[in-house]
């Protein structure tokens, strides 16, 4: 078994499919973090991240492909998939492999894995468009803060960027500790150093018991369908929404 | 800000109308908070498992009307409550800001007269456009009756309007809603199916009614056919270019009368139905090819299967060649299946096992396709249709005996339902 050791980037990556040519051999598992289990006959090759190198690789995938490919790529690292730099790395092996874009060939394996990764981190995205609760501080800017399972916080802010143009907030991944403050038309991301606390306004609790009645009301008791509500409503992303837990 | 008691019997009243989308409207760049997303939104799902999209709210629940199914009808003994406009556009910008809901799905019992209640949705409206700036999505309920300028009106600041059809014949309107007639509801509807409405000074940047118009009817309170309602699905879908037909499954409200029954009409009819409308919508059915007019729909099996035992001579089909139209067609394969098969088959033949890593569902498909000629089904009509009545059940335990039939034997080795 062949394990490729690489940087968490994709330069990591693209430098990793240079070097499987470089030694003429496909490598079984291609990670960024070492977790994965080291057997009897496992050889590791630690690859340091080439611009040189990555750069030749993404003139070969741009000869056989389009940007877009690189877009989809940086997509799916942003999944929480233990395989996704494997996944990413057969991927482009198979379009330089095949000399052709292989992105409408869905029923080949290396496609189907890629596709998979990727639907999953976009559905994510969708869903958060819709299950990211905001509370309204005393100085009227918006806080909102969440746990996704994949990094989608630079994915998800220009969502709200477009929608709340002329209110300022602030988005917090607290799983990731990433943040993104809107204001005046303008979005930085950063690292907060410290824990993010804010004073919610006035009417914040008001309007969030509002909702809560609301929420209650709305549902038709007598056709109560818990199964269908936890599917499209997974239970892990409760903990941060305004109508379940606590109120506070 | 409006109080949590009047809230909720303001959204009692209106949960039973089941239109919850929030898509179709590409309103971007209007009024200074909020846009529309074009695939829509849900941002909750409540216990019963559907969404909430937009704050589904009455400006009043007193009603002059007294239509024997409706909760808030004028004879009914439930707490009344009325909110104003500006209570409701309040609520509506706080909501919307906390993202709670993608926009605003504002109805009202008639109140007075159907003029008089139009004005103040109306009102309320063009106040939450104008004043507040909402550029999100509003979804307005039409009053049948009501001038056809405020209808127009009203056309240039929504994104949806609806008018109830309510029941699937005259003579159960008749019956059951005594104040509303086939004629008053149909008119409006044909008035916003205008074609004039799709040319300038109408078609403009704010546009009228992007996300067109839609309907609901009542099923199982009145005793019309699953065939005669997906006629006149097909023929409001044809005539009215309404953009969905909901059907809404009767609940017995506090009230008892002879002429409504006592229980509620079950939810399977109702999801067969959604499954017929999806075809007529989509998949190029029509309503003839479904159903008679006095047929209802097979418990036991969806409306795409009772189709394809019908029509069993047509297949099996070869994915490989088979025309978009007609791999749709079969039963197990959807939308989407059908243009992965389409996209992938440019590049290769596919056969069985391409089909189950693009995640075709074949389980009920196999008996109707081919791949590369190689067929995995069963080719008896009869069988075919056990075996798909089996797959449908989804507990299906039985104690595996000497005497079971060979169906159980194998579904208990295989393990396949």
């Amino acid at each position: 078994m062949i394990v490729y050791e690489i940087e968490k980037s994709l330069n990591g990556l693209l430098t990793a499919l240079f070097e499987s040519y470089l030694y003429k051999e496909v490598p079984d598992l291609v990670s960024a973090d070492g977790s994965y289990q080291v057997k009897f006959d496992t050889v590791i090759r630690q690859i340091k991240p080439d611009e040189e190198r990555a750069n030749r690789v993404k003139v070969a995938i741009m000869k056989y492909s389009n940007e877009y490919t690189l877009d989809m790529v940086r997509t799916v690292l942003r999944s929480c998939s233990e395989r996704k730099f494997t996944v990413c790395f057969n991927y482009l092996r198979a379009i330089v492999e095949n000399r052709r874009d292989i992105a409408y060939e869905l029923g080949s394996a290396p496609t189907v894995e890629f596709n998979e990764l990727k639907d999953r981190v976009r559905l994510e995205v969708h869903r958060f468009k819709g299950f990211l609760r905001f509370s309204e501080t005393v100085d009227g800017y918006l806080f909102a803060k969440f746990k996704p399972d994949n990094d989608i916080i630079d994915l998800l802010a220009p969502h709200f960027m477009k929608r709340f143009k002329f209110h300022s907030f602030l988005i917090y991944d607290e799983r990731r500790n990433r943040a993104v403050a809107y204001q005046n038309g303008q979005a930085k991301y950063f690292v907060p150093n410290k824990p993010i606390g804010v004073c919610f306004g006035r009417e914040e609790l008001d309007y969030r018991a509002l909702f809560r009645e609301y929420f209650d009301a709305v549902a038709i008791k007598s056709r109560k369908n818990q199964k269908l509500q936890r599917n499209f409503l997974p239970v892990r992303y409760r903990n941060s929404m305004t109508e379940f837990g606590n109120i506070q | 800000m409006i109080d949590s008691e009047r809230l909720r019997i303001l959204t009692e009243s209106a949960k039973y109308d089941v239109s919850c989308s929030s898509s179709g409207s590409k309103r971007s760049g209007q009024g200074r908070m909020g846009d529309c997303s074009y695939a829509g939104i849900c941002h909750s799902f409540t216990s019963d498992g559907r969404c909430i999209s937009l704050l589904k709210i009455l400006l009043t629940n007193r009603c002059c009307y007294d239509c024997l199914y409706c909760v808030n009808r004028r004879t009914a003994d439930v707490p009344r409550a009325s909110a104003t406009p500006d209570e409701i556009c309040e609520l509506v910008m706080n909501f919307y800001k906390r993202n709670y809901i993608e926009g605003l799905f504002l109805s009202s019992a008639v109140e007075k007269s159907p003029d008089y209640t139009m004005e103040r949705l109306l009102d309320t409206v063009i106040r939450l456009r104008k004043q507040y700036g909402f550029g999100g999505y509003i979804h307005l309920k039409g009053v049948p009756g009501a001038d056809r300028l405020l209808i127009e009106r009203a056309g240039k600041y929504v994104d949806r309007m609806s008018f109830n059809i309510e029941l699937p014949s005259e003579n159960s309107l008749r019956l059951l809603a005594p104040q509303k007639s086939k004629k008053t509801i149909i008119t409006p509807m044909r008035q916003l199916a205008d074609p004039i409405y799709n040319e300038p000074p109408y078609k403009n940047r704010r546009g009228f009614l992007p996300a067109g118009q839609t309907t609901q009817m009542i099923v199982g309170a009145s005793p019309e056919t699953d065939g005669h309602i997906i006629k006149l699905s097909q023929a409001l879908y044809d005539n009215f270019k309404l953009k969905r037909v909901y059907y809404s499954s009767y609940v017995p409200t506090n009230f008892e009368t002879q002429y409504l029954p006592q229980k509620q009409a079950g939810l399977l009819r109702e999801h067969r139905l959604y499954q017929a409308d999806w075809l007529l919508r989509y998949y190029g059915f029509s309503a003839k090819e479904l159903l008679d007019e006095n047929e209802n729909f097979e418990q036991g099996y969806d409306p795409k299967c009772h189709w394809a035992i019908k029509n069993i001579h047509l297949f099996p089909i070869e994915v490989n060649t088979a025309p978009y139209e007609l791999l749709v067609r079969v039963p197990g394969i959807g939308i989407r299946s059908a243009k992965r098969i389409v996209t992938a088959r440019l590049s290769g033949k596919l056969d069985y096992e391409h089909l189950s890593r693009m995640r075709v569902v074949l389980k009920r498909a196999k008996h109707f396709i081919t791949c590369n000629g190689k067929f995995f089904g069963t080719d008896d009509a009869f069988a075919i249709k056990n075996l798909l009545l089996l797959s449908h059940e989804s507990e299906n335990y039985e104690q595996l005996t000497l005497f079971s039939d060979n169906e159980t034997k194998n579904s208990v080795i295989t393990g396949e339902l």
